[in-house]
């Protein structure tokens, strides 16, 4: 259960580290591997390895973030408590549902930093919201989403052969 | 992997408990106090980044070798005559020369600086979307202390890229300028009216500077070029942070909104330095 949960945090850091490293450059085209990979985890595991491995990364990442202390666990909690809920209750194909599933994360993503922008009272953050950007990363993450997940399951498989779930 | 599957009461029962745990962090957390969880964060992040970022320049180094590499043979095919040890010679002239200018230029833009600097490279950026931390890869050991100035050359020009908000052993948080929680005492460089830059929350917005009086309009031409005014003691004085962009004349504040455009291009920044609050010897 412990390495299971272990790998998962690993995996998200390390995309994570990815994306703030090698990627960062590509600050208008790139979808957010990290929420997908989320929300993989979140689906397939049928279990609370979600929301546990999204709460420790997400602590761990806000180190490195001017978010606030909290900020991306909680983000992370409350998006892979959701995709949980509909796990082993949806028949997942390659392209349609885990294009769908990307897209609604997104759209997911952006009203939780909505509700917390405007709880903390930040208006100047809600420019980061509200802008192209947006529009493009929800249909990146959802083109995105049927490789990002192809690529996970052959992950898994590879680390664990023998279970077909996490 | 044995995942115990959990009834739905026990998975939610605990997604309501660190959603609840992370809020209550949320509410708690403030970068302006020190915070030991945010440097243990940073300092794990900070390690693979590193890691990442040395695999990443190697492997940008070695495709740039090649690429330098096949040009230059294109060049010298018809140079047959030469030999192949002038060849190897040339590449490794080709490299070192382009080390050496860039250590030169580090050094001579050091020497111009007026305090003491600690060069820095940026190792990452910040892993959300919505915040623009920069990571370098400079930390306490160095000497790198929080709120300590952070400055950068680009075309021969100093300007200001932020200051230093987290440090770990081995790794530092630059808070940029353009930040929204970014306010930085200023002054225009010619007409000396003084104000206060506040970032927008976005590299590619402009800054605006606040609190000029109206007065001054006359005397402020587009292009004019803004600095620190040294007021605010986390900066030095006469840093050039941007030049102004538009004037706009508010009709129930007393004062001039200025747009500000930054004068570092933040996309092309590879390295900084990080100044001392100690003026360098002469």
């Amino acid at each position: 259960m412990i390495t299971s949960y272990f790998i998962s945090i690993v995996i998200l850091l390390i995309i994570s580290v990815l994306e703030s490293t090698w990627l960062s450059a590509l600050t208008i085209f790139r979808p957010d591997i990290s929420l997908l990979v989320l929300i993989y985890i979140s689906f397939y595991s049928n279990s609370a390895q979600g929301i546990v491995s999204g709460f420790f990364s997400g602590l761990i990442i806000d180190g490195t973030s001017l978010a606030p202390w909290g900020y991306t666990a909680f983000m992370r909690t409350i998006l892979a408590w959701i995709y949980s809920i509909f796990s082993g209750k949806l028949i997942l194909d390659k392209i349609f549902i885990p294009m769908l599933m990307g897209f609604t994360a997104t759209i997911a993503k952006y009203i939780i930093m909505l509700f917390l922008f405007l709880l903390f009272k930040t208006p100047s953050l809600l420019s980061s919201i509200i802008n192209y950007n947006t529009l493009l990363e929800i249909g990146l993450n959802s083109l995105a989403a049927p490789i990002v997940f192809f690529l996970l399951s052959l992950l898994f498989k590879f680390i664990n052969p023998k279970k077909e779930r996490l | 992997m044995s995942v115990p599957k959990y009834s739905h009461k026990t998975r939610n029962r605990i997604a309501i408990l660190f959603a609840l745990l992370s809020f209550f962090l949320l509410l708690t957390s403030s970068r302006m106090v020190a915070g030991i969880p945010e440097q243990i964060g940073l300092s794990i992040m900070s390690v693979l980044q590193q890691v990442f970022d040395t695999v990443g320049n190697f492997f940008s180094s070695t495709v740039t070798s090649i690429t330098e590499l096949r040009e230059l043979q294109k060049k010298y095919q018809d140079l047959l005559k030469r030999t192949e040890l002038l060849k190897v010679y040339e590449r490794d002239y080709v490299q070192l020369k382009r080390e050496n200018e860039l250590l030169k230029e580090q050094l001579g833009l050091l020497e111009t600086i007026q305090y003491e600097a600690i060069p820095a490279r940026i190792i990452a950026k910040d892993p959300n979307n919505q915040f623009y931390a920069i990571i370098l890869n400079k930390g306490i050991k160095d000497g790198i202390k929080r709120n300590m100035a952070v400055i950068a050359y680009q075309n021969g020009i100093e300007g200001l890229v932020g200051r230093i908000i987290e440090v770990s052993s081995h790794a530092s948080i630059v808070l940029p300028i353009f930040e929204s929680s970014s306010y930085i005492a200023a002054r225009l460089s010619t007409s000396r009216y003084e104000g206060l830059v506040n970032g927008r929350g976005s590299d590619t917005s402009n800054l605006v500077m606040q609190y000029v009086r109206k007065s001054a309009k006359n005397e402020i031409q587009l292009g004019d070029i803004i600095v620190t005014s040294g007021f605010q003691s986390l900066y030095p004085p006469e840093i050039a942070i941007g030049r102004v962009k538009k004037i706009e004349e508010p009709k129930y504040v007393s004062s001039l909104e200025i747009s500000v455009e930054p004068i570092l291009d933040f996309s092309r920044i590879e390295y900084v330095f990080i100044l001392k609050d100690v003026p360098k010897e002469k």
